[in-house]
């Protein structure tokens, strides 16, 4: 029967003997290579943890610090607040002397406005603090990312290493969580969403 | 309707630190009855346990986000006249009109500032 495909000559039982030595050879070279790389991989799959830890302490680091500069933050705006009610007093008791002290009118009436300057910059100074929520959600987004990591390379030891890494790979939560990490770089700005907002009757 | 310096005001962020600076730019603007959730699961127990009439809420959090937590509001006969303000960095164009749909009161995105809180209030209750 024709089949259209060349026909090959039987091998003799020499050169198969040959061909399956051969093969035998690599294929214990190769498993001799995946245990050399085993040993760095579970190595370096056991750090990932205490990475992440180091990440999520950094985090904690920074948000004790930032109550902190809050505390005495708050403790600025509130003596403000005395200071502001005090200068007022002083006017009012001003007026009501009767007393036509222009001059420390005008002092009056100057530190009113610092104290009032003062408590704007104070609490600019409390949401400049919003970095803290911003540098802790992308390092949460970073240890997310590790962890997947290490359940990845944990697969590729328990496997042994002999897949390589599939197209469903494309599709793992560490690439979508780097996407995301990513996607911090084009988001909106506060004006661009107040003209989508507009655009949609707000 | 203009903004009542005695209503009460839901703050929702999984962040300590967030929660702090949103109150505290409410009591620089003359808000005092101000309460705090770390999730939206957390807010929708406080908010059905008790009145509220604004709630301020970040989208990106565990147990409950807050876009779920806007759509269960939004479900809810008895809270779903409550106005949500979305203070979030999650400022992708999508998330904007995901959020519109699910019907958010208006957007405020990270890092934001006094001004920009008073201005989105004032547009709230005009």
């Amino acid at each position: 029967m024709h089949t259209g495909q060349e026909q090959r000559p039987p091998l003799s039982d020499t050169t198969l003997y040959n061909n399956l030595g051969e093969l035998a050879r690599f294929m214990d070279e190769t498993m001799r290579k995946l245990g050399e790389l085993t040993t760095p991989l579970v190595g370096s799959t056991s750090h990932l943890p205490q990475a992440s830890q180091v990440l999520i302490d950094l985090v904690t680091m920074t948000e004790e610090g930032t109550h902190r500069v809050m505390d005495l933050t708050e403790v600025l705006l509130e003596n403000h607040k005395r200071f502001s009610a005090g200068l007022n007093s002083i006017q009012a008791a001003l007026s009501e002397s009767g007393q036509n002290n222009v001059g420390v009118g005008a002092q009056t009436a100057g530190l009113t406005e610092m104290v009032a300057a003062n408590q704007k910059a104070l609490l600019d100074i409390l949401t400049t603090l919003s970095f803290q929520d911003l540098v802790g959600q992308r390092v949460k987004k970073v240890v997310d990312i590790l962890a997947e990591v290490q359940a990845r390379l944990l697969e590729l030891v328990v496997h042994f290493g002999v897949r390589s890494v599939s197209k469903d790979a494309d599709k793992g939560r560490a690439v979508v969580l780097l996407k995301e990490l990513e996607d911090v770089k084009t988001s909106m700005k506060q004006d661009v969403v107040d003209e989508l907002l507009k655009q949609h009757g707000f | 309707m203009a903004t009542n310096p005695e209503m009460k005001i839901l703050v929702v962020d999984d962040m300590s630190t967030m929660r702090r600076i949103v109150k505290n730019i409410f009591k620089q603007l003359g808000f005092t009855n101000l309460e705090e959730a770390e999730n939206g699961k957390d807010a929708l127990d406080k908010l059905k346990a008790g009145k509220f009439d604004l709630v301020v809420s970040d989208w990106n959090m565990p147990v409950m986000p807050g876009i779920e937590l806007l759509r269960n509001i939004r479900a809810d006969a008895a809270l779903k006249h409550i106005p949500v303000l979305m203070v979030t960095a999650e400022a992708k164009q999508e998330n904007l009109v995901e959020a519109i749909q699910a019907g958010v009161n208006n957007y405020i995105v990270k890092p934001f500032t006094a001004d920009t809180i008073k201005e989105k209030l004032d547009k709230m209750f005009a």
